[in-house]
């Protein structure tokens, strides 16, 4: 058996895929054993998505029977400091539960929570066909889809979260993997997005604080909790010919309110990425979503979803700015000035000038 | 001045975008000039200081104007013990100290009821101030 990665200073396996490959390789041996033959086709290289993980693309070969098997695989390493503090664990858990379920979320084969392997916790997956576009449904389309494309694109992206809204948590093992929201999963979400705010301000936020009581004020009766997958957008799905294949990052999954998903992709910063110009609107997504579902969507409980939404997004973003300013990222941040007044405006029920 | 800082950061950009990016082998690093660029955008060089001194200024007069009416928090005075300081630095702390009396008002206010005259028009025009 092979002994894991110990510290050492002079060699940092942080950046380097060379030495990237030596530690996988080893853990593949230390998962398969040596009857696998394990091989690397390729150096893992770092890949540009991953807004709070290190993605690494490269392709392994084992034996399988009598046969090798060639692997596409995509490892997703936690960074020094992310905008969004994850658990591997937990992300892996879930996607090996959901294995059994309609919704299209990656294979998971293997994690690794102690950081011993490759300085930090990682997790090992296929890598699935086809490519994710921030913009895909929009005009510049990205994807090559065209308009009619993009349009069924949106639609399918409702589809996706009906299913995954519709997945049995106790039957699938979900409800075993996430935390419990308690009786008010609405308070539970938003309480958990305050508690963040205040471990990252770096300086008083009167805005962001204000719409915080408004939320506060406007917390939606409870309803049974659902699977919430928390960043469901087009950046985060993979489309393989012109048809959604996967759904991705699943580090901000939780059981929650299912609107809490419908009020992310339609709140106000991503309306217009999230629709198709002339084609697809929100109300277009939302009565597809409703016709798919059967669940109806209440206007008050959206529009607390969706200012939630946008209070969120300015949290993350401050995230950005204090691991910035403490360099623990090497992503660059600016205050998210235009970000705070639009949560601001959302909860007041205000236009942009 | 010249350059103006938005000039240098202009420059900087450009310097990015024609010589530094083209060379980049990998996404990761590409996607990295990216975002550096998209930041350094973000900004208004030449304004970022004068702006934090005018929204300074401006939420000092919303918390004086208030103060006169009798609607204070526990910060307000702190917030408005020194003149508008001359340096960034200072003018940055007390935009931080009018900030906390600012966050520290909206909550008192909203324990008030709405319909309170004074109240409603003072909460307003913090708001104001803010958006």
């Amino acid at each position: 058996m092979t002994k894991p990665f110990h510290r050492d200073r002079r060699r940092d396996v942080m950046d380097d895929g060379e030495r990237l490959a030596e530690r996988l390789s080893l853990f593949l041996l230390a998962q398969l054993g040596d009857d696998a033959a394990v091989r690397l086709e390729s150096v893992p290289r770092r890949a540009g998505g991953g807004s709070s993980k290190e993605h690494w693309a490269f392709d392994a070969s084992w034996r399988v029977g009598g046969t090798r098997r060639v692997v596409p695989l995509l490892l997703r390493r936690d960074p020094s400091a992310g905008v969004v503090d994850t658990a591997t664990e937990v992300e892996f858990r879930l996607l090996k539960a959901l294995e059994g379920t309609p919704v299209p979320a990656p294979t998971a084969l293997w994690a690794d929570s102690t950081g011993e392997w490759l300085r930090r916790p990682f997790l090992l997956m296929e890598r699935g066909r086809g490519r994710a576009a921030r913009a895909a449904l929009q005009d510049a389309d990205p994807l090559a889809l065209g308009r009619d494309g993009r349009a069924r694109l949106a639609a399918s992206l409702a589809d996706a979260l009906a299913d995954l809204h519709a997945v049995d948590t106790a039957v699938s093992g979900v409800a075993d993997v996430l935390p419990d929201p308690g009786a008010d999963p609405g308070a539970a979400e938003l309480e958990r997005w305050a508690a963040e705010l205040d471990a990252v301000e770096l300086e008083p936020q009167p805005a962001l604080r204000w719409v915080l009581l408004w939320l506060r004020d406007h917390v939606p009766p409870p309803v049974p909790s659902a699977l919430v997958h928390g960043d469901a957008r087009p950046a985060n799905v993979l489309v393989h010919e012109g048809q959604l294949e996967l759904l991705l990052d699943w580090e901000l999954a939780h059981l929650g309110d299912p609107c809490d998903d419908l009020g992310w992709y339609t709140c106000s910063v991503y309306e217009r990425e999230h629709t198709v110009p002339g084609t697809f609107k929100c109300s277009d997504f939302l009565a597809r979503y409703c016709e798919r579902s059967g669940r109806e969507v209440n206007d008050d409980r959206l529009r607390f979803w969706q200012v939630l939404s946008t209070f969120r997004l300015a949290v993350i973003a401050l995230t950005g700015v204090r691991n910035a300013v403490d360099g623990t990222t090497t992503r660059p941040a600016a205050a998210p000035e235009a970000l705070v007044r639009r949560a601001l405006r959302d909860a007041l029920g205000r236009e942009a000038p | 001045m010249r350059p103006t800082p938005q000039e240098v950061i202009d420059h900087v950009r450009r310097v990015l975008k024609d010589v530094v990016a083209p060379e980049l082998t990998n996404d990761h690093a590409r996607q990295r000039v990216a975002e550096v660029r998209a930041v350094l955008a973000q900004t208004d060089w030449n304004g970022a200081g004068l702006r934090l001194a005018a929204e300074t200024g401006e939420l000092r007069e919303v918390l004086t104007q208030l103060r006169t009416q009798g609607i204070t928090s526990d910060l307000t005075d702190a917030a408005l013990a020194e003149p508008l300081g001359s340096t960034f630095d200072e003018v940055r702390e007390q935009h931080e100290l009018c900030a906390a009396a600012v966050v520290a008002l909206l909550a008192e206010l909203e324990r008030r009821a709405y319909d309170d005259g004074p109240v409603a028009e003072a909460r307003a025009r913090l708001l104001a101030t803010l958006t």
